[in-house]
């Protein structure tokens, strides 16, 4: 008993610091553009583009302005559009994933497509995308979020998977049930958990491909900014006045890794709580194998899913949700740029019937 | 006491030439059997014999071929009748643990069972909730709590709760007891045999406990490898068993406390084995077969499945008597 | 009805399960089979990839030619560039023109240079596929190793100051972005240091930044989850050898871990070179590199679609079949896994 108590307190510390620092992220997004507002839109041409300097920490853009103020300023306008590609991506991907929840033959039709797009880097997706609508706030996080759709979809499929093959599925079905009674009433809430973890970790990934957009001149533009926009800014004299591209770098940098613990950290706490020795609140999640709390897990090769086809999959069950939702965003951190993420593949493998 | 076989009774469940196939595996071959109205059917055998697929392809949740008609009305189909009518066989799995959505309380659970358009509110629905709560020997007030807060014993009455508030006709109950502690099982069995002569339910009761079996049924079937290897009264088929598979599993019963080696687990594995091809499927494994008597060669070189009809229990077995003169009207 | 009376005999060996036609495919029949569903998924993915890019187009709100040329240009001037890039066909043959023209390598003409875009791509392209194959090569060189090595050091759960430190240094490099990474090179290695040349691909020397850029995150990845297999073999090996016969060590990694780290390396192999693909689209507008990464954003902002379409199908198709390259050798070294999907 107090052996899992102190489990749970370490894993409940562990969170600390990284948790720390998203309430800082959280504080800047609400509280900057009142407190340094003026300072971040305050044009001063006799003080434009000077370096560091006791005046700018930072330095000052091409208008004066000063670089610091304008970096803070810019959490929100970052981590809002990174929660609202999220949401964008988690809605349509859901909604794609669930198809397979009502319609075995459309669901193999969905599953398809979303292999076919989870072969390309999202980079790339969101490049199409933001073609397709137009570059800008709107169109940045429309892109995003449509780049992460596939991601969703395929988790959701997978989760789904292994809801349908539960037998009160099959109990609600002899019942009569119609399948979008099935979807609403006992697939939603049942996969509602890891889906909700999954975006939480995704906000992180979308805050760098927002960046990344903005970076290269597709995301917000003038006079709207965010932390791309300053580094792309920031590059450009970076040979003048080296200094200027250092703060938005270390906003970005800080994002990313306080998103990636924040995430760890929230699969450390589901994952333990499922496992068998403590559980904060067991009944909610379908038992997952606790992962080791710093072992990432191969992600493509764990994160397999069951949703091919037809009837000897039907009943396969997805091994441990928790570390499905893990993984993907491990990889997706780990593909070489935070947005060119390019996510697990996800291999569907029958797998061989476990039945009495 | 009369049985299906003998009387003249109406049938509530026919099933004729049940096919069902995963992929390569023919899980279910070829089976036929009716129920009696008011009747229990034990349906017996070795894991993967085909057992829980014949009670899964009877209410819709594998896709066979073949017939099925209950009072006369096709239950495969999309047509509205068809729908309703399948309503009236409901299943309880083995597994209460999985047949309960962990999220749902247990009155969402059993109300779920409820025709919606037959109560005109919430109100009147959780009345008649806390009735079957009652009906199965639940306290209504546990019907607040999560399935993933009960016993064993108590999720499974849950689960019957919610299949009989379908109100159905047939009742299909796979290995209900069989996850359940001993000393709650014959609670559970009671409880069932209660409902279903009170109900008037007509019962498929499948099981691997012959003992079990002798207590809640009226006919008895014995599945092997996907097929109904005899068929007939329970007492009929118990006592005087005519295949020689039927034999052995009566024979296995004494010994069983000596070697408790029958997990499924153990099991499952040894099973997907090539079939022999022709011949008794039983062949290889039969103790009075071809491998102990030379004599009996026709067992390797011809089905006995076509001649099941004409002997005694419908068996499955060359060796098997004929119906003859008195016998046959007394079968 | 307690325990003693339960009847299920253990089927025999010889139980039998009717199975309908043959149950084992020849080993070249299966290869076969295999190959060939690969293929057709290659071209159906390609399919789609050129139907995606085609439509692409038609989806933009308001007339593309009009939108590339500005709102100067004269309504004839945009009836001809119209009449030229065919798109006053109907529909059907625009896409039919269009996949002609994929695949026989030509992509039309820039809207905004004139040019064609398949010259562009063939000076261009190279480039990037040179900043993305050494960062791929030095990826595997790097993560193996080290990944091997601190499995090495942590087994059994010992060297816990190695673990922390590798986990944490991984972790961190795992969080920066490329073209954050990128930048902050430049700001030390270019700017304050001026150690290595600003931009361009002329000298050896310039290769080293961007490479460096590209190779952090996925290596860090790539190493973590080379340590975690390494950790599964070692963890079961170690407790075997510690009772029998005792393999020189060196060859025992080389024998039992190395083949499961190849596989699980190169299942992930797939993603890390879609990601340095995508990757070095960024890195390269850090650095100025004379690939197709610096042109895209300029297309898209300038709306030189046959330019941007050119970009993605190539990107695209390079992704698509090295996926299925890397997929055939897997389904080589790792046969069960694999050719179970067929
Ligand atoms: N969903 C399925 N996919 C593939 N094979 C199955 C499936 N369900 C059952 N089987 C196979 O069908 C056979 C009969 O299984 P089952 O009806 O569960 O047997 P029992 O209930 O008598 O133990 C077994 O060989 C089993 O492996
Ligand atoms: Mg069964």
């Amino acid at each position: 008993m107090s052996a899992s108590t102190n489990r749970h307190l370490r894993l409940l510390l562990g969170g600390g610091a990284p948790l720390l620092l998203l309430l800082l992220f959280v504080f800047l997004s609400i509280f900057a553009p009142t407190i340094w507002g003026d300072a971040a839109s305050a044009s001063n041409v006799a003080e434009a583009n000077d370096g560091i300097s006791a005046a700018h920490l930072m330095g000052t853009d091409d208008l004066g302005r000063d670089i610091l103020a304008r970096t803070l300023v810019a959490t929100r306008q970052s981590l809002v559009l990174a929660v609202l590609a999220t949401l964008v991506g988690g809605c349509v991907g859901v909604a794609i994933g669930l198809v397979s929840a009502m319609s075995r033959r459309l669901g193999r039709a969905a599953g398809a497509l979303i292999n076919v797009l989870l072969a390309f880097p999202a980079l790339l997706l969101a490049i199409f995308f933001a073609v397709l609508f137009g570059i800008g706030s709107v169109g940045s996080v429309l892109a995003v979020g449509a780049s992460f759709a596939p991601g969703f979809a395929r988790i959701t499929q997978t989760l789904t998977a292994s809801v349908v093959a539960k037998e009160y599925v099959e109990a609600s079905r002899v019942l009569g049930k119609r399948p979008l009674y099935v979807t609403f009433r006992h697939v939603l809430p049942n996969i509602g958990e890891p889906v909700i973890l999954y975006a939480m970790i995704h906000i992180g990934t979308a805050v760098l491909a927002l960046s990344g957009l903005s970076f290269l001149g597709l995301g917000v533009q003038p006079p709207v900014f965010d932390w791309g926009r300053l580094l792309a800014d920031g590059l450009t004299r970076i040979y003048v006045t080296p200094g200027v591209a250092v703060a938005p770098a270390i906003a970005i940098v800080l994002a990313g890794l306080t998103f990636n613990l924040v995430g760890e950290w929230l699969s450390d706490v589901v994952a333990g709580r499922d496992s068998p020795s403590g559980a904060l609140r067991r009944d909610r999640i379908p038992a997952a194998a606790a992962p080791a709390a710093d072992e990432p897990e191969p992600p493509a090769a764990r994160w397999s899913t069951c949703v091919t086809s037809g009837s000897s999959t039907r009943r396969a069950a997805v091994a441990s949700p928790a570390r499905s939702v893990t993984c993907p965003s491990r990889c997706a951190r780990a593909s070489g740029s935070g947005s060119s993420v390019s996510r697990g593949r996800a291999r569907a493998r029958p797998h061989p019937p476990s039945r009495s | 006491m009369t049985t299906a076989v003998t009387s003249a009774l109406t049938t509530a469940l026919t099933v004729q030439d049940l096919e069902v196939h995963y992929g390569q595996v023919k899980a279910v071959r070829g089976v036929s059997f009716d129920v009696a109205d008011g009747s229990v059917l034990g349906l017996v055998g070795e894991s993967g014999s085909g057992k829980s697929t014949v009670a899964r392809a009877v209410v819709g949740l594998a896709h066979s071929t073949g017939t099925m008609r209950m009072r006369g009305v096709d239950l495969s189909g999309s047509s509205r009748e068809a729908r309703r009518q399948r309503r009236k066989v409901q299943l309880i799995f083995q597994d209460s643990r999985s047949s309960l959505d962990p999220r749902f309380t247990v009155e969402d659970c059993v109300r779920e069972g409820l025709d919606g358009s037959a109560y005109r509110s919430r109100r009147e629905a959780s009345a008649r909730v806390a009735e079957l709560l009652e009906m199965v020997s639940l306290d209504p007030s546990v019907g607040r709590s999560r399935p993933g807060n009960l016993s064993g014993g108590q999720r499974q009455r849950v689960a019957i709760a919610r299949a009989l508030a379908a109100e159905p006709e047939v009742l299909i109950a796979d290995e209900v007891t069989a996850s359940l502690d001993v000393s709650v099982q014959a609670v559970v069995l009671n409880l069932l045999r209660r409902l279903q002569h009170e109900l008037g339910l007509t019962m498929i009761f499948i099981s691997h406990n012959l003992a079990v079996v002798r207590y809640m049924c009226d006919d008895l079937a014995v599945m092997f490898n996907g097929r109904i290897v005899e068929l007939g009264s329970v007492e009929g088929v118990i006592d005087r068993p005519e295949h020689p598979y039927t034999r052995s599993l009566l024979a296995a019963v004494p010994e069983i406390g000596e070697r408790r080696l029958l997990s499924d687990a153990g099991t499952e594995t040894a099973i997907g084995e090539p079939a022999p091809p022709g011949g008794c499927d039983y062949h290889l494994r039969c103790p009075v077969g071809p491998t102990a008597d030379p004599d009996r060669s026709i067992c390797v070189t011809a089905d006995p499945t076509a001649g099941a009809a004409h002997r005694l229990h419908r068996a499955n077995c060359h060796f098997a008597p004929e119906v003859t003169g008195e016998r046959a009207r007394v079968r | 009805m307690s325990d003693h009376t339960r009847v299920e005999p253990v089927p025999g060996p010889a139980s039998t399960k009717t199975r309908v036609g043959g149950g084992q495919r020849g080993p070249a029949l299966r290869w076969t089979l295999f190959i060939g569903r690969r293929l057709v998924r290659l071209v159906v993915s390609l399919l789609v990839l050129v139907t995606a890019t085609f439509v692409m187009v038609q989806l933009i709100p308001g007339d593309p030619v009009q939108a590339a040329l500005g709102d100067q240009a004269t309504a004839e001037l945009v009836a001809l560039r119209r009449h030229e890039l065919g798109l006053d066909l109907p529909l059907i043959e625009q896409y039919l023109r269009y996949l002609g023209g994929v695949v026989t390598g030509d992509f039309g003409r820039s809207i905004v240079t004139e040019a064609p875009v398949a010259d562009l791509l063939a000076t261009r392209f190279p480039n990037t596929l040179g900043l993305a194959a050494p960062a791929f090569v030095l990826v595997i060189l790097i993560a193996m190793p080290v990944g091997l090595l601190t499995a090495v050091r942590t087994r059994g759960g010992q060297g816990r100051v190695t673990r922390s430190m590798f986990v944490n240094v991984t972790g961190v490099l795992n969080s920066i972005p490329d073209y954050v990474l990128g930048t902050l090179l430049t700001l030390v290695f270019v700017v304050t240091i001026p150690a290595f040349p600003a931009a361009g691909n002329e000298e050896p020397a310039a290769y080293v930044l961007p490479v460096l850029a590209l190779v952090a995150a996925p290596a860090a990845s790539l190493a973590r989850i080379v340590r975690v297999e390494a950790l599964k073999v070692l963890d079961a090996e170690y407790v075997r050898a510690a009772k029998a016969r005792r393999l020189p060590t060196a060859l025992r990694y080389w024998r039992h871990v190395l083949p499961n780290m190849l596989t699980a390396s190169l299942t992930y192999g797939t993603m890390i070179l879609a990601g340095l693909i995508a990757g070095t689209v960024l890195v390269e507008n850090v650095f100025g590199w004379p690939g197709v990464g610096t042109v895209i954003s300029q297309s898209v902002i300038q709306k030189d679609y046959p330019l941007i379409q050119g970009i993605l199908l190539v990107l695209g198709a390079v992704v698509l079949i090295l996926n299925m390259i890397v997929d055939v050798v897997l389904g080589v070294l790792d046969p069960r896994s694999r050719m179970g999907e067929l």
